[in-house]
Order: structure tokens, then C-alpha cells, then sequence
């Protein structure tokens, strides 16, 4: 390209705006991350339920989420709806499609959770006199959180890496600063470069931070 | 002003031709970022596989760069530094080329994980029938290998596709593009994506349905 | 894993700093022949919204359509070339597809700036338009002072945008990356009003089936509509100021814009 010279300069002079839209991403991703993760042990319960009525849109809800783009439904959320007058203003309708998208995964993934606890827990449990609902939260709950621990903190990257996408319908993000910062400094490549090392920089010092927490609290029991 | 009034009030036959071809754009722009994408893939798979330090090391360093990085921020570093490079390419290029290194970079995991899944004991038996390296690959490991690998592959296809969204952003006209347009013209959002949705529905669940027979398939006689 | 991940930390960093204190030249600047490059090819290549009607969008069958298609279509008439319409999805990649050499030249509504001006060079003008509001009728803003408080939807790195941060600093901007995105949340309610070209706002309030939204009557301010070449392109440039001048004296301008505004244009002076 003629006479383009790579400046990184102006762009760090933008900082403090790129830092500002970091931090809108890692409170998004938080919250999406406590909501789809409820979302996903409810959705998780009901799929292994004995109740047909629970079993099948729980599954259905699944299946249609992971075969459809989240930006798609992002756009079904916050368009689709307002043009059959449900207004969903726009950091809602993100926070909202990242719960519905990642609570499906969620679903499957505590749901594989609970299964890889042994039968014997439940049994035993139950013989002990133990509700269902008690059963759930001092005894299998807790242990296959400890299995879905793994996973689940991938999923957590793969929320902060996503939650890029709401920067197209206004959410002012990480994602949005950068397409701000690019077109008032006319510097796409270095903005897109910096912002892409911002992102790598957060998802690595999570999931490291992640992985100490791990070795601090699941060592105690066997 | 008197303005000539243009509203589309509903969507016509032409757009569904629209649709359609944003659709065939889609699979082909996925197909290719498979094809070239497993290509790098299997040669940093093997890499990562490798016992040589300075084969392993540049290419765990490869995998985590994309798998810790947003899509939206590759496909934007991507797309502005082919004109860096000198390269003029068409949209549908850069869009292919961002998938390719994305899929890459995932599918490298993959490849590693089905080579390292293959037992040390097949590894020291081929060597002691006096096979070199690229023999015991060819025969023996890699055989074995994509056993492991075929359902992720499949399932590695369908994130593709649900990718693809993401290059919407550029002007290529695939699927959710072909929505952005059409949104335009009806503000019909709700048909429209609603639409799309479905048709990315049809793409992906089919390949859900092979990837849990493939799976179960695979498994029983392994 | 956990080694690796302190290694590529250290290694991005270090990569960073290197970056940033690389003042590096990928190539020498050196003087363009757009010109000579079209007639030797053939074609030349344009770049025009496809989502921005009426100056750039596709009509019921599909077809790039528009004012500036139009434009586009006498440009290559002229040149006796074949006309290519590279459809540009945001603001800036209008400069971005014209520096990295995807489009010959921008006709695409490209409002001219001093900041712009520093990364590619204008022509002349060949519509003179201006910055407007469209709102929800219920919002009745007659002024910049009547945006503060409300909802204001903008696309990112348009001339609008700029204008509403220095004349409305209490508006709450919902900034999208294209225009079409900021006119569907007018349209629905999730705005109170947009911020865009005068000629825009007018077509689309027109447009609305729900019949909420209005126009302002005068522009907010004046805004010149110029072609975009790249730097260091001074015959190009030449001959591009002087097909607008021609266009302008033979009326074709007009006659262009009354199709699609059903108006006269305003008048452009003009530099020959």
C-alpha cells in the first residue's frame, strides 16, 4: 500500500476510551456468565426431568440455539422484537441473547455434569430422606460443579471473546470503541491490532486467575 | 419535498432469490475456510504433537493467539492487513481467510488430541516392526486418529457456519448480510431474521444429527 | 498450560512495545495514475453504500440502485469504461477501501472534512447537502438544544456523529456502525430521533409505513457531497473536478437529483 506508514502512536493515545469499553465488556460478560449459568442448571434439571412437558422445550430451546448464529439472534432480539412493538433497549437485548445463547450450552454442559455424578449419591440421598431440591443443593449440585469447573471456565473465555458482537447493535464495548477509535484516528490496522491484544490480555489473565481458584478450593476434597 | 415513495410492504420473490444465493455463499465460503483451514490444521496439529520443543512451543503459540482472541477482531485485523501486504482481495477472500485461520487454529486442538489419543504402545509396536515416522503416521497413528477426530470436525463444521455470520460485517453477501439488506428495504425484521435464523437451522441441525451418529457410531467399534 | 500462558503474556507485551516504537515505512509514497490505470483496464471501480437509499441501495429486484449509481453509471459513460459498484458496508471503509486500492474512486454520499482531508483528498463538491434530524413525531426537536436529554441514534464516524458530540454533549448517542441500523431504531421507538444527511432524513420520513417520524424543513447545517480519491493522485483529481463541473453545466446533475428527490438541487457553486 502506497506511502502508508504503521503508527501505533496515535492509537495508544486512545487508551483511556479503549480501556472504558474493556470495561463494559467485563461487566457484560460477568453478568451474562451468573445468568446463563442459572439459566443453565434450571435448563439442565428440566431436560433430565421425568416430566415430558419439562424435557421437551428444554431440549427444543437447546437445539435451536446452537444451530443458529448469535449475532442473528442478537439482531431477532433487539430488531426482530421492536418490530412487533417488545422494546428491548439495546445493552438488554445484548445481555440477554449472550444468557440465551450460552445458557444452552450451559444446559448441556451442567447437565453432563450431573450425570457424571454416581448413581450411588442420588440413592443414598434419597434413602437418607433427603427432598429432591435438598438432594440437588448440598449434594449433587455442589459436586458437579467441581466436574463442570473446566468447562465452564472455557465458557467464560468464549463469553468475553463473544460479547464483541453487541458492539453492533450500540453497546458501548471494547468492540465499539475500537470501530470509534479506528475511524476518528484513520489507523484500522494498528486500532484492531491493540484492541485484539487488549481482549487476548483479559481472557488470559481470567482464565489463569481462573485455574489458581481452581487449585485453591477443589484440593481439599478427594 | 416531493419525495417518490419506495417501501417494500413485503417480501417478494426476488429477495427469496436473494436469500437463496446469500445462502449458497455462505456454504461455499465455509467449505473453503474448512478445506484450507483443516489443511494448516493437520501440519500445526502434528506440530503441537511433536516432541520438538521448537515445533511445539510456536505452535501452541499459534492456537492460543486465536482461541483467546474475539472473531470480530481476527477477521478486522485480517481484512486490513492483506492491503498492508500489498494484496488487493475481494471480500469473499478476506472472509474465507479469517475462517481458515480461525478454524485453524481449533481444529489444530482437535488433530493433536486425536494423534495424543492414540496409545504409546501402537507408537513403540510400528517402531519396532522397523517403521519410520511418516510410515507409522500413515498407518498406523492417524487411522486411529481420525476416529477421535470425525465428531469434533463435524461439530468444529457447525461452529463454522454460525461463524460466517460474523463476516456480515464486511460486504459479502452471505446470509445474515442478505438479512441486513433486506432489513432495510421492508423493516420487516422480525420475518426477515426470523428467516435467516431457520435457514441457518436447516445448515446446522442436519450436521448435529451426523455429529451424534457419527460419534456413537465411531465409539462402539473403537 | 500454565507456562505457556505466562510465556505468550510476556511475548505480546514485548511484541507490543516493539510495535509501538516501530516507526517503519512499508513503501515509499509515490504519484498515482488512477486515470491511465481505468482506461487501460477498462473498468473502473466505485464504491457506493448498498444499504443507504436513495443515494446507494437495492431496489425491489435487487439492483444497486441510487443517486449515486447514477453518478457512477455517467462517470464510466464518459470514460467509455466498464463501471464495477464495490458495495462499502461502513463510514470508514470508504477511506479504508480507497487507500488500500479497492475502488478507484468514493461516490457515496462522502460529506468533505478537514480530518478526512488528511488521509485522502476531495473534489469539488457535486451535491450540497446538509445535517439533519429525523424524529419521532411525539419528540418535536426543532434545533440541536432540543436533542440534549433524549435519544439520539448515530452511525459511527459520519459527519452526524461528530456534529451531535460537539452541539448536543447531553444527548444520549446510540451509536451504530451503519446508518441503516440507527434508521430501523428510529423507526421502532428505541431512538427518539437520528442524526444524518438532510436529504436522508427527508427520503425517510416520507418512508416510514407508521407514518411517526418527521423532518426538520432546513438543514441543521450545510454539508458539501464530494467525490474521495486517493492522495498524490493530481490527474485523476483534475479530471474527476471537471466532470462534476460538466455534469453541473449541462444540467445532468439536476436531472439526476429531481429523479430521485423529485426537487431542484441546491445550488453548488461552481469553481471554473
Amino acid at each position: 500500500m502506497h506511502g502508508y506508514v504503521l503508527q501505533f502512536g496515535p492509537v495508544f493515545q486512545e487508551m483511556p476510551l479503549l480501556l472504558r469499553g474493556a470495561l463494559t465488556t467485563l461487566h457484560i460478560s460477568f453478568l451474562a456468565l451468573i445468568l446463563s449459568l442459572m439459566l443453565g442448571t434450571i435448563g439442565a434439571l428440566c431436560r433430565l426431568s421425568r416430566f415430558r412437558w419439562l424435557r421437551a422445550p428444554a431440549a427444543l430451546y437447546v437445539d435451536f440455539i446452537r444451530n443458529t448464529p448469535l449475532l442473528v439472534q442478537l439482531f431477532f432480539i433487539y430488531f426482530g422484537f421492536g418490530q412487533v412493538n417488545i422494546q428491548v433497549p439495546n445493552y438488554l437485548a445484548g445481555l440477554l441473547g449472550l444468557v440465551l445463547n450460552n445458557g444452552a450450552y450451559m444446559t448441556e454442559i451442567v447437565r453432563s455434569g450431573i450425570q457424571a455424578i454416581h448413581k450411588g449419591q442420588f440413592e443414598a440421598g434419597s434413602s437418607l430422606g433427603l427432598s429432591f431440591s435438598q438432594l440437588m443443593r448440598y449434594i449433587i449440585l455442589p459436586q458437579a460443579f467441581r466436574v463442570i469447573y473446566p468447562p465452564l471456565c472455557n465458557q467464560f473465555i468464549g463469553i468475553i471473546l463473544w460479547s464483541s458482537l453487541v458492539s453492533i447493535i450500540a453497546v458501548e464495548d471494547l468492540g465499539l470503541e475500537a470501530i470509534t477509535v479506528a475511524s476518528t484516528t484513520f489507523r484500522s490496522f494498528e486500532t484492531y491490532m491493540i484492541v485484539t491484544a487488549i481482549y487476548i490480555v483479559m481472557t488470559l489473565t481470567i482464565s489463569t486467575a481462573l485455574k489458581l481458584l481452581a487449585r485453591r478450593f477443589f484440593r481439599q476434597t478427594a | 419535498m416531493n419525495v417518490p415513495q419506495y417501501v417494500q410492504s413485503s417480501l417478494n420473490r426476488y429477495d427469496a432469490l436473494l436469500l437463496l444465493q446469500a445462502l449458497l455463499n455462505t456454504v461455499e465460503l465455509c467449505a473453503l475456510g474448512l478445506a484450507l483451514g483443516s489443511l494448516i490444521a493437520f501440519l500445526v496439529g502434528l506440530a503441537r504433537a511433536s516432541h520438538l520443543r521448537w515445533l511445539a512451543w510456536p505452535a501452541g503459540l499459534y492456537i492460543e493467539l486465536i482461541r483467546d482472541s474475539p472473531l470480530l477482531m481476527q477477521l478486522y485485523v485480517i481484512f486490513f492487513a492483506f492491503p498492508l501486504l500489498g494484496l488487493q482481495v475481494p471480500v469473499f477472500i478476506a472472509g474465507a481467510a479469517v475462517l481458515m485461520i480461525n478454524c485453524s487454529g481449533f481444529m489444530a486442538e482437535i488433530v493433536r488430541a486425536g494423534i495424543q489419543a492414540v496409545g504409546k504402545d501402537q507408537w513403540e509396536a510400528a517402531r519396532g516392526l522397523g517403521m519410520g515416522y511418516v510410515k507409522v503416521m500413515r498407518y498406523v497413528v492417524l487411522p486411529q486418529a481420525f476416529r477421535v477426530m470425525i465428531p469434533a470436525t463435524v461439530g468444529l463444521l457447525i461452529g463454522l457456519i454460525k461463524d460466517s455470520s460474523v463476516v456480515s460485517v464486511l460486504s459479502y453477501l452471505e446470509l445474515t448480510r442478505a438479512g441486513r439488506i433486506l432489513t432495510e428495504k421492508t423493516y420487516l425484521s422480525f420475518q426477515v431474521f426470523g428467516i435467516v435464523a431457520l435457514l441457518y437451522y436447516c445448515l446446522c441441525s442436519p450436521l448435529s444429527r451426523l455429529a451424534l451418529y457419527a460419534e456413537r457410531r465411531l465409539k462402539v467399534s473403537g | 498450560m500454565n507456562k505457556l500462558h505466562g510465556f505468550v503474556r510476556v511475548g505480546i507485551l514485548v511484541g507490543l512495545f516493539v510495535l509501538m516504537l516501530w516507526p517503519s515505512t512499508i513503501q515509499a509514497a509515490e504519484m498515482q495514475d488512477t486515470l491511465n490505470a481505468i482506461i487501460k483496464r477498462g473498468e473502473i471501480q466505485v464504491g457506493s453504500f448498498d444499504i443507504f437509499p436513495p443515494w446507494g441501495f437495492m431496489d425491489a429486484q435487487n439492483n444497486h440502485v441510487g443517486l449515486d449509481v447514477d453518478v457512477a453509471k455517467e462517470l464510466a459513460d464518459v470514460l467509455k469504461v466498464k463501471l464495477t459498484l464495490v458495495s462499502v458496508p461502513t463510514n470508514q471503509d470508504r477511506i479504508n477501501f480507497l487507500l488500500s486500492g479497492k475502488i478507484d474512486v468514493a461516490i457515496s454520499n462522502f460529506t468533505a472534512n478537514l480530518e478526512r482531508s488528511k488521509a485522502i483528498t476531495f473534489t469539488d463538491p457535486y451535491v450540497i447537502d446538509g445535517i439533519s434530524a429525523l424524529y419521532r413525531k411525539e419528540a418535536r426537536i426543532k434545533s440541536w438544544a432540543d436533542l440534549n436529554g433524549k435519544r439520539v441514534a448515530v452511525s459511527v464516524g459520519s459527519t452526524g456523529e461528530i456534529l451531535l458530540r460537539e452541539q448536543a454533549p447531553k444527548a444520549n448517542a446510540l451509536r451504530f456502525e451503519t446508518a441503516s441500523a440507527a434508521l430501523l431504531a428510529v423507526q421502532q421507538g428505541k431512538a427518539d430521533a437520528m442524526i444524518n444527511d438532510y436529504t436522508y432524513t427527508v427520503y425517510h420520513a416520507g418512508r416510514d409505513p407508521n407514518k411517526a417520524l418527521a423532518a426538520l424543513d432546513q438543514p441543521l447545517s450545510y454539508q458539501p457531497y464530494c467525490f474521495g480519491v486517493r492522495k498524490f493522485d493530481q490527474e485523476w483529481l483534475n479530471y474527476l473536478n471537471f466532470f462534476i463541473y460538466r455534469l453541473q453545466q449541462t444540467g445532468k446533475m439536476k436531472e439526476i437529483y429531481k429523479k430521485w428527490f423529485g426537487v431542484d438541487p441546491h445550488r453548488v457553486s461552481p469553481t471554473w
